[in-house]
């Protein structure tokens, strides 16, 4: 284990460098990405390729030490590693999706550069996300962090909905059309629901509209506390067991076409088909927990020799806890959709979106129509089983029949703004036109700052913020006429206004 | 006896820490006054009862802040049992107590501060690392950055969060087992489907709630 850090003056680099890893060892010359998320840090060394995300907890835990004696602190990948998940308690450095702790996730962070990648900070550039919105203290904490602490030689600041925007359009678009029309007009929505919030972003002509960014304040934290809160209310207390309970929404919970007509199916004798039964980990045989397989329809059918069936299992295995799930399974997920089931008094996802794109900056039909042609999903949430048929069938009624309406999802929605990034990073002429040099930074400190503190949306002085995430594609072929005829093949009733669009 | 009370607001302010000892005698003897002069046959003694927590209807402010304290309570990363931690304004309020005092009007109720167990509850390491963690948060964060003095129509982080749903009212489901509930708490207003939830709901939730 390595040493405690002096985590406390972190900030002047020099003093910290001293009793690092021996900087000689590590890699340069290399671009580095990192998604830096509420739930998980995503990151990899662009030059490696797509195959080369890592992911970590964005965490750190105090767990008792492998000899016995004192506790130690364990930080992002560790944590995958511990034995006994039973009461871990992840500290995170996020609150609300935005960075608070900074001396923490600078540890975690440079653990992650330095052991994981192998990568010397010094001599690398870097591309790394931070939520849309953040406020002004933060984004200097960042820059700080980037340049300060960590020297990068440049960075790029984006927010992942870009990269994920980016990686759609230029990487998986490959398996599409690669002239498809949203991809030349380079309109659409990114829909990224994650672990503290989701977001839907409103693209128009390569860039996030700023009036078409709405936050729902509700993501995988919270369905996981309202997991926890449910299952310590019916069943055992687990309100100390995140991680478990975590892993529980993960395996057992999936996303119903109607939550009433599936509450319904829950009244059957037992539970009917919802019903699951999660081996709880004891920390000794059960390390990890998992979804019993037999639990669901068998017990019913065998009612005759009950007492039997009773004894069997208990030779089989030891004595396992189980946490039985019937309607939590659906009922959880379904917040994300209702999330008034809850007490909340914003929107569901879908109609999210549809906040994001009928603003007043997206006030031409045809920038709508465009927008609602490509709308891409993200984030973890959006790995729910059913996930998206629930979400094309919510959101369809909701836009207008003259939009048609594209729904796809990410293959990986978890590493997908990571690969975005590796793809800007590989464009080399754009990252360095985008890209705030750490000279740059040092020189312009005050005017940056001053940048962050006025809230201006697209800031006027380069602060290294992303506002792009492409450069304009090559139209030669591809002339504004194509987009309007594609745009009128695939949205029928759509006639005027579509000048304005490509104007 | 009629046990059906409203809680006025000021008795309502009071449970936030607001109104004074003298706020409530004042009630008291106005009360007490008014009492005396009516003359529908009220006992004259002098004599204070309580009326038990589960009389006590919760108000609507009450009950939207209990609500607003739970979908917070879900980002937070440590469990916050309401009523053990004694997250939020929670506390003080429980060692005041409802009394009826019989020379009042009907359904009139004081609160009368209590005694008892002032200093029991949190212990010290408790109470400062709520303060060390209060410093750090991200809501500390926004109401530092004065974001909401932002020239109008600057997009911030306060104008992105998404408004309301236009769909219709919202769903009910049962606080106990989760299917559809029909039926409301009369006191607290959470949701239950049946008598046996009813009963799980007073027995455990209903006293929580405001506790």
């Amino acid at each position: 284990m390595a040493p405690k850090r002096g985590a406390r003056d972190g900030a002047r680099a020099p003093s910290t460098a001293a009793d690092r890893p021996a900087a000689s060892s590590l890699r340069g010359d290399v671009t580095v990405v990192v998604d830096l998320g509420g739930s998980s840090l995503k990151l990899c060394v662009a030059e490696d390729g797509a195959t080369a995300t890592r992911s970590a907890p964005n965490a750190s835990a105090r767990v008792k030490a492998s000899d016995g004696a004192g506790f130690v602190t364990l930080r992002g990948e560790e944590i995958d590693g511990v034995v006994d998940v039973n009461g871990l308690a992840l500290r995170r450095p996020c609150d609300r999706g935005y960075v608070v702790h900074w001396e923490q996730q600078r540890e975690i962070l440079d653990d992650a550069l330095r052991r994981t990648l192998g990568v010397d900070p010094t001599r690398c550039d870097l591309i790394i996300t931070e939520p849309p919105f953040a406020l002004p203290r933060t984004r200097e904490a960042l820059d700080e962090m980037v340049f300060e602490y960590f020297g990068f030689r440049r960075a790029l600041v984006t927010t992942p909905a870009k990269l994920t925007k980016r990686f759609a359009d230029f990487v998986d678009a490959k398996k599409r059309d690669a002239k498809d029309l949203c991809v030349v007009a380079r309109s659409g929505v990114v829909l990224d629901c994650g672990f503290s919030f989701a977001h839907a972003t409103a693209f128009v002509d390569g860039t996030e509209v700023p009036r078409g960014i709405k936050r729902l304040n509700l993501g995988g934290k919270a369905l996981t506390n309202y997991l926890k809160e449910l299952v310590s209310f019916r069943q055992w207390n687990m309100m100390d067991e995140s991680a478990v309970i975590e892993d529980v929404k993960e395996k057992m919970c999936y996303v119903a076409d109607d939550a009433l007509a599936e509450l319904e199916k829950c009244k059957a004798k037992r539970g009917g088909t919802v019903k699951r039964e999660y081996v709880l980990p004891d920390g000794i045989h059960v390390l990890r927990g998992f979804v019993r397989e037999d639990s669901a329809n068998k017990r019913p059918k065998k009612k005759v020799p009950k007492e039997k069936k009773v004894k069997i299992p208990k030779k089989d295995e030891p004595e396992h806890q189980f946490l039985t799930l019937v309607n939590e399974r659906f009922m959880v997920p379904e917040v994300l959709f209702h999330p008034s089931d809850i007490g909340g008094r914003q929107c569901g996802v879908a109609e999210l979106v549809t906040q994001a794109v009928e603003n007043e900056d997206l006030s031409n039909e045809a920038m709508r129509a465009l927008a609602y042609l490509d709308v891409i999903v993200t984030g973890g949430c959006s790995k729910f089983p059913n996930f998206m048929e629930r979400f094309e069938r919510e959101l369809r009624p909701l836009v207008s029949e003259s939009y048609m309406l594209r729904i796809r999802q990410m293959d990986d929605p978890i590493q997908a703004a990571c690969l975005g990034g590796v793809d800007i990073a590989k464009d080399r002429e754009f990252f360095e036109k985008h890209a705030l040099t750490k000279e740059e930074y040092l020189a312009n400190k005050t005017s940056i700052r001053a940048a962050h503190e006025s809230l201006e949306f697209e800031p006027n002085v380069r602060t290294g913020r992303l506002r792009e995430y492409a450069a304009t594609p090559n139209l030669k072929k591809l002339d504004k006429k194509r987009i309007i005829e594609d745009c009128e093949k695939l949205t029928p009733s759509f006639e005027r206004d579509i000048i304005h669009a490509s104007a | 006896m009629d046990f059906v009370q409203d809680v006025t607001p000021e008795l309502a302010s009071s449970r936030f820490g607001v109104a004074s000892a003298s706020n409530a005698s004042a009630g008291a003897s106005a009360g007490g006054a008014l009492g005396g002069a009516s003359a529908d046959g009220a006992r004259k003694s002098g004599r204070a009862r309580k009326i038990s927590k589960a009389l006590r209807r919760v108000d609507a402010a009450t009950r939207a802040e209990v609500a607003a304290a739970r979908l917070d309570s879900f980002e937070s990363d440590v469990a916050i049992v309401p009523g053990t931690t004694g997250e939020g304004e929670g506390e003080d309020e429980d060692d005041d107590e409802f009394v009826f005092n019989e020379n009042a009007r009907d359904g009139e109720a004081v609160i009368v501060k209590g005694k008892k167990k002032a200093g029991k509850r949190t212990t010290r390491g408790v109470a400062e690392n709520r303060r060390a963690v209060a410093a750090r948060t991200f809501n500390a964060l926004l109401e530092q950055s004065f974001i909401d003095r932002a020239p109008e129509g600057t997009p911030t982080y306060l104008t992105a969060a998404a408004g309301p749903s236009k769909a219709g009212a919202p769903r009910k489901f049962c606080s106990v087992c989760g299917f559809q509930a029909p039926y409301g708490c009369a006191r607290c207003g959470m949701r239950f489907c049946s008598k046996k939830c009813s009963a799980v709901h007073a027995e455990t939730r209903c006293l929580k709630m405001v506790g």
